[in-house]
């Protein structure tokens, strides 16, 4: 009996009528965790966009995507606003405009000792009330991690998530991301460029090239 | 010839036309024949200005109170008006949406296209000389002003936080309340701020219609030929915009830092 989260057969994807992932075989087992290795340009972002169903031929609704947590390269947070607040916004999918305004302005104790208690995991929890902006380019990382965690999403997706962290930070961060994926029984794939931590935490690395698929497999 | 270039020479021309239709020449700027002596008179008495200090605190408390009761209008008017003529309010919507959004901005248009001064004339014919007609003479065409100027702070505002909360599936209205709106609050305030100093000499101004601001003192004492006293009210309107936009830059600062 199959158990996939990610199903991709002889997948192509178009942006403004360019080429830019060719066919594309990719099986993902629920709970399953992989590395995607490659250099700039060969479609790693595009494919964990695409997996998110914001682009190419299979979009998701709203409800599915707020099952799939995504933390972007460039952090993408509001930026005048607190910490606190950019980490619940990982559950806004899951919440209705009413719920999340009211949750944006006025957080329970128990939403703000969870956050806390993951911004502990990821090493900020000092920063819970501070202005997202006033924080450095990997605290800012950090946070973005932490709204993905906030989330519990049923699948996590990452773009290059510690590229803005010193070896030892990103290290630890792979090491909370890895273990809270095994312990949720999260389907896990992030895009790195270090390969000795992609081999180091992924027994199955996909690497790509030129938008195609050349490897899949344990690190060589 | 570049496109820069083109568009300079443009500007260049039409304004020299301006000036030779208009018959402007350089001698009509320096006073002739009574005029000199009334300039002499007024510059002479910007060094012994005399304050009446009670109508002075009188005329600066009305002053003050008409325009933040207008700018306060105004504000409430503008931000519901701006997030509609948005066009990231509506982004996703079908055609229904974009007309309504047509409709708002061109009532935003209208708002502004009148001046505070055209439409003071036109409330003191409506309403008589009621602080409510100088604060909606005030208050109309700031909204409008304002509204325009938010929805395109609104819409220039960073798309990555609602790309990201897009990605975890959170709607439309979330997308703009909770991932846009927030990030453009900041510029918005400050233009308000701006505003409120504009608004000051807007209601100093409606005084030359008879409101009991700044200006009403200024014309009483210059239509008198009291020119210390109509120095002693042009310091304190020049006082009171340098304290205001003292305060209103600290609270810039500590909103946009």
């Amino acid at each position: 009996m199959t158990d996939l989260a990610i199903d991709l057969q002889h997948a192509d994807l178009y942006l403004d009528g360019k080429q830019i992932l060719h066919d594309i075989t990719l099986q993902v087992q629920h709970g399953e965790c992989i590395a995607l290795l490659g250099p700039s340009g060969s479609g790693k972002t595009s494919l964990l966009r695409m997996l998110n169903g914001v682009i190419g031929d299979d979009l998701k609704s709203a409800e599915q995507r707020s099952h799939i947590g995504f933390v972007h390269q460039d952090h993408s947070l509001v930026p005048n606003v607190r910490v606190s607040n950019n980490v619940l916004m990982g559950r806004l999918g899951s919440l209705s405009f009413w719920q999340s305004l009211k949750m944006q302005l006025r957080p329970g104790k128990k939403e703000l000792a969870a956050v806390h208690a993951i911004l502990e995991r990821v090493g900020i929890a000092d920063k819970l009330f501070e202005r997202t902006d006033s924080l450095s380019g990997g605290e800012q990382q950090r946070v973005a991690l932490a709204r993905a965690l906030y989330q519990e999403p049923q699948m996590l997706l990452a773009d290059e998530p510690v590229a803005s962290l010193d070896a030892s930070r990103a290290r630890k961060i792979i090491e909370v991301l890895h273990a809270t994926a095994h312990e949720e029984n999260w389907t896990f794939v992030v895009s790195l460029h270090d390969e000795a931590l992609a081999s180091e935490f992924f027994p199955r690395i996909v690497r790509l090239e030129g938008g195609r698929i050349v490897s899949d497999g344990a690190y060589v | 010839m570049s496109n820069r270039a083109r568009i300079l020479l443009s500007i260049a021309i039409a304004s020299l036309a301006a000036y030779l239709y208009l018959g402007i020449s350089v001698r009509e700027l320096f006073p002739r024949g009574n005029g000199i002596e009334i300039v002499q008179q007024f510059a002479a008495a910007a060094l012994g200005p005399e304050a009446n200090t009670q109508n002075i605190l009188m005329a600066l408390l009305v002053t003050v109170k008409y325009a933040v009761a207008a700018i306060t209008l105004a504000f409430a008017l503008a931000l519901p008006l701006s997030v509609i003529a948005s066009s990231s309010f509506w982004s996703g919507c079908g055609i229904t949406c974009h007309v309504l959004r047509w409709v708002v901005r061109s009532f935003i248009a209208l708002m502004r296209s009148v001046h505070e001064l055209l439409w003071a004339v036109l409330l003191l014919s409506a309403m008589g000389l009621s602080p409510i007609s100088a604060v909606i003479a005030i208050a109309i065409p700031y909204a409008g002003t304002l509204a325009k100027v938010f929805s395109d702070i609104i819409d220039e505002s960073s798309l990555k936080a609602e790309n990201a909360l897009n990605s975890i599936g959170a709607s439309r209205w979330q997308k703009f309340f909770f991932g846009r709106l927030p990030q453009a609050i900041p510029d918005i305030l400050s233009y308000a701020f701006y505003r409120f100093e504009c608004a000051l000499r807007s209601s100093a101004i409606l005084g030359f219609f008879g409101f009991p601001t700044l200006g009403y003192y200024i014309k009483l004492e210059f239509d008198n030929l009291n020119y210390a006293k109509v120095w002693a009210y042009l310091y304190v309107l020049l006082a009171m915009v340098v304290v205001v936009e003292y305060y209103s830059m600290q609270l810039r600062r500590r909103f946009v830092a």
